[in-house]
């Protein structure tokens, strides 16, 4: 019968877009049932329904998302200038409080490199892998940009859609994803150790000097993460100056958030069937979750390792704030040490672990930038 | 004694870009690791300069208030 005909056709034809479209729902309802990382989630859940609807031509040349993506995307600005936002929102006052907490933040950005040598293992390119481990840094820009520079978005948009999906997945699953590993390599009595936090003032001196000398120091080091680090520091200075208030303002609020439904709606470009449903996307979301966990192991244990010198003790669960998904890893941590003693307050320690986190992670984009850019000539 | 100018200039953390395989990889981990520490390294001196510097600043400024 020519109906069934046709509907056999459309099911034909259409079947990988149906699957996006339940893609794109699962994505909206864990953004507005589960509230995981709704600004992000909703925007790419809704762009993928949206790219995969039979005819749609809005991805394609000339398109509107085609266009914000050339925009945005492709020449980095979005996610850059959205740096600017999250730098300014910034409080790095715990962290120059009690500097060693740096430490923590340095060590948690150990999944980044540990997953590139497993997607080296899966036979993934180096560039590829290289994208694919930085969704270890727990940080959505800092994946957009090492990604894009390193030719994936042109080369392998689908690979560059499941790489952003991952990071911004993950970095709403970190409390499902650290807790049980955490649990699995501390011991009660390491969870029970209990760490003072003894309030400093820090003079405003040095909140300004701060966001000027990282620049410089990770811009000498690892001149390909200079964009990020330089625009993060930017928008953190801009808080910190105390003379840019409406500034400041402006960027944590209107500016993040308009950059931010740009980026969601048009990451949309790279969630076309085609590219994204095949086998790698798959492999990309293991890595993903291999890159969190061992994020998580290498901050724990290098607090494990600071223990066997240090007169006082540290509560290894701050190792796992040092990942870079500010501030739902210090809530985490945080959370356990009151569930094992409710006299034990680890948030401060936590959210200057979670804060140098951020640094670190872009200075690790910044180093995989510097050694992986010559892979691309 | 170990010298680690010789061992960074016989280019022993640079990775194969002809032939990037596990080994390379591993080479990353350890230059990016020890890269990151030694940066962190840094920042930790200079706010520990900083605060302490600033710390000097309040104690003077007290001192000729009084």
């Amino acid at each position: 019968m020519p109906v069934i005909n046709v509907a056999w056709q459309f099911i034909q034809d259409n079947w990988m877009n149906a699957i996006m479209w339940i893609i794109g729902g699962v994505l909206i309802y864990l953004a507005i049932k589960k509230d995981m990382e709704p600004t992000l989630l909703l925007p790419i859940g809704f762009g993928a329904i949206l790219v995969n609807l039979p005819g749609s031509t809005i991805a394609d040349p000339g398109g509107i998302i085609d266009l914000l993506y050339n925009a945005g995307i492709a020449n980095e600005f979005f996610p850059l200038v959205l740096f600017i936002g999250i730098g300014a929102m910034i409080d790095f006052g715990p962290v120059l409080t009690d500097p060693k907490l740096m430490l923590f933040g340095a060590a948690a950005q150990f999944g980044i490199f540990f997953t590139l040598s497993m997607a080296t293992l899966c036979g993934f390119s180096p560039t590829e892998a290289a994208s694919i481990a930085i969704i270890g840094a727990a940080d959505g820009p800092t994946s957009i940009v090492v990604a894009n520079h390193l030719g994936i978005s042109a080369n392998n948009p689908g690979l560059f859609g499941a790489i952003v999906v991952a990071a911004y997945s993950y970095m709403a699953l970190v409390p499902i994803v650290q807790r049980p590993v955490i649990k699995l390599i501390t011991t009660k009595k390491e969870r029970l150790i209990r760490m003072e936090y003894h309030q400093k003032d820090v003079s405003k001196t040095t909140r300004i000097l701060f966001p000027i000398a990282i620049t410089a120091v990770v811009g000498f080091v690892a001149p390909g993460g200079l964009p990020l680090i330089g625009f993060l520091m930017f928008g953190n200075l801009i808080r910190e100056c105390g003379v840019l208030n409406s500034l400041s303002e402006t960027a944590q609020k209107v500016l993040a958030n308009l950059i931010t439904i740009f980026l969601g709606i048009s990451i949309a470009k790279t969630m076309k069937a085609e590219s994204f449903l095949q086998a790698q996307t798959l492999i990309v979301l293991g890595l993903g979750l291999v890159a969190f966990i061992f994020d998580t192991v290498g901050g724990v244990f290098f607090a494990k390792f600071i223990n066997l010198f240090a007169k006082k003790k540290v509560n290894p669960m701050i190792g796992a704030a040092g990942i870079s998904a500010f501030p739902m890893s210090a809530r985490v941590v945080h959370k356990m040490g009151q569930e094992e003693d409710n006299q034990n307050f680890l948030l401060m320690h936590a959210i200057g672990a979670n804060v140098s986190g951020q640094i670190a992670s872009v200075v690790a984009g910044g180093l995989i930038l510097s050694i992986f850019s010559a892979f691309l000539s | 004694m170990l010298n680690v100018s010789t061992i960074l200039k016989s280019g022993f953390f640079t990775p194969s870009i002809e032939n990037f395989g596990f080994i390379d990889s591993l080479k990353v981990m350890l230059r990016g690791m020890l890269s990151i520490f030694v940066v962190t390294a840094v920042l930790i001196l200079l706010v520990v300069i900083l605060n302490k510097y600033s710390r000097k600043k309040k104690e003077k400024s007290g001192e000729n208030s009084k």
